[in-house]
């Protein structure tokens, strides 16, 4: 079955929904960036959150054993710490910039 | 054959002209001289973790130095290269040409690595010479280049604590030399060698915060002047006494220093005293920048010369501890490692950012050239079926 022309007007119609529907998805985009970049940004903080109690719990129990000893689990646990925290601003920094990225936004913005 | 670029030149593989390529070719053109306090900072907070029996994260940025060292001395071969014009604008620019110091004093910084986490002697030695070499070429080029230069900038924006690094090589070449004095020959003439290049250091020092102290005092002083490298207003004494602590330690029965060893320890005080003076000055400011001014905190490579000063003020106070005689001190040593290794870790971990952010746009032009690569096959095929 043959499908029939639109009319002028219902081209019209049809373009305003299409430029509707545009900048809905703009700003979905735009949007999604947003919420993506402070993501990001407190994976970022809480991963050196993390990464300073690391830091402060390897060297307090690095500093007790010292003199050549081995360092104690709990210097170890600290390292693990500092593994996890700097995991955590990875995952962050990705988002951030990622989000960024995909938003366009230029890059003085961020350096 | 013409080899300077100017930047954003670099091509990509494909020969188009993409994002990542203009960003990292810019990123070489502007490739600030002082980068190597990168190894310096990372060198010194090591040899600290070392110091205090933390030997696992000492070994690991020993490795961290070992690789930004010889990829720093590529970035720098290849900026030569393609961009010799501004490599060689810096060597006489009143602000950047002291950042070229910093070659010297991360040489010999990681040449302290190699001998004391990796017990490598002759690599050390080697360092020492090569970092000897470079403070001579780099004092003798720079300061005679600024002296002649035809059009010079007002003290005001000419001068910043960068300058110091100049003090921070020399020094930087005692400390290593006072550390390998078995390994040379004439121990006598190493002495006064070494002695002769930490008297003179001081002096360096003495001459240029006469002027920094002046710039501070009798001229406008915006949030953005209080770039991080005046952090080696402090970094720059404290290194000095390291040295005098390791003349001490290393040459003490040895002429002249055995003549001088009170002298060289009182000095050492004095110079000590100097470096923590100007901590809560420094922090005062800092605060002044950031939390008065709102200067936005944004990775600088910079910040650099901030890491480096935290690391050596625990060292020195840790190796004058020593020589004086005084245990307790080592708290404070003990706290400004751990200030030292979290500044080190935000500063490297923000340095990071950048080639993360180079690798998603580079993702992100492949893709939308892929795609659009992709539409135009398809408007090709569509085009072929219709006509």
């Amino acid at each position: 079955m043959e499908r029939r022309k639109p009319c002028p007007a219902e081209n019209l119609a049809q373009g305003k929904n299409n430029l509707l529907r545009e900048s809905d998805e703009q700003d979905r985009q735009k949007l999604s960036a947003i919420s993506g970049i402070q993501l990001g940004r407190k994976l970022i903080i809480a991963g050196f959150t993390i990464s300073t109690a690391g830091i402060v719990t390897y060297c307090l129990f690095g500093f007790t054993s010292g003199n050549g000893l081995d360092i104690s689990t709990l210097g170890l646990i600290g390292l693990a710490i500092i593994a996890v925290g700097t995991a955590f601003w990875f995952a962050g920094a990705f988002k951030y910039f990622h989000s960024a990225v995909e938003a366009n936004l230029p890059d003085e913005l961020f350096f | 054959m013409n080899c300077e670029l100017q930047a954003g030149e670099i091509e990509g593989n494909d020969g188009s002209r993409g994002f990542p390529s203009r960003h990292l070719s810019r990123r070489l053109a502007e490739l600030p001289p002082a980068y190597f306090a990168l190894v310096m900072a990372t060198g010194i907070v090591s040899l600290g973790c070392n110091s205090f029996g933390l030997t696992h994260v000492s070994r690991i940025l020993f490795l961290v130095n070992v690789v930004a060292y010889v990829v720093l001395a590529g970035l720098f071969l290849a900026r030569a290269r393609f961009f010799l014009e501004q490599f060689v604008s810096d060597l006489s620019s009143h602000s950047r040409a002291f950042g070229f110091f910093t070659m010297v004093a991360a040489t010999n910084v990681l040449g302290c690595q190699f001998y004391q986490l990796a017990g490598n002697v002759e690599l050390a030695k080697f360092l020492w010479w090569v970092g000897l070499v470079l403070w001579l070429v780099c004092t003798y080029t720079i300061f005679i280049l600024l002296v002649v230069k035809a059009e010079k900038p007002t003290l005001e924006s000419g001068i910043n604590g960068g300058w110091l690094t100049s003090v921070v090589a020399t020094q930087s070449v005692c400390v290593l030399g006072s550390q390998l004095e078995p390994a040379f020959g004439n121990a006598d003439l190493t002495a006064l060698f070494l002695l002769s290049f930490w008297l003179f250091g001081g002096m360096l020092y003495i001459w240029l915060i006469s002027l920094i102290f002046y710039r501070y005092m009798f001229f406008s002083f915006q949030p953005g002047d209080l770039i991080p490298p005046y952090w080696i207003n402090m970094g720059a004494m404290a290194i000095t006494t390291l040295a005098g602590a390791e003349l001490v330690i290393h040459f003490s029965q040895i002429s002249p220093v055995s003549t001088l060893v009170s002298f060289v320890k009182g000095l050492s005080v004095m110079y000590w005293a100097t470096a923590t003076w100007w901590i809560p000055m420094l922090l005062a400011l800092g605060f002044w920048r950031h939390g008065v001014r709102k200067f936005q905190f944004k990775y600088d490579p910079l910040y650099w010369g901030l890491v480096f000063p935290l690391g050596m003020y625990s060292v020195c106070t840790l190796k004058l501890g020593r020589v004086l005689e005084i245990g307790d001190i080592k708290t404070l040593a003990h706290g400004f490692l751990i200030l030292g290794l979290t500044a080190w870790m935000v500063t490297f971990l923000s340095m990071l950012q950048r080639p993360l952010f180079a690798l998603l746009l580079g993702l992100q032009a492949t893709r939308s050239r892929n795609s659009e690569k992709q539409e135009d096959d398809s408007h090709g095929t569509s085009k072929a079926v219709s006509g």
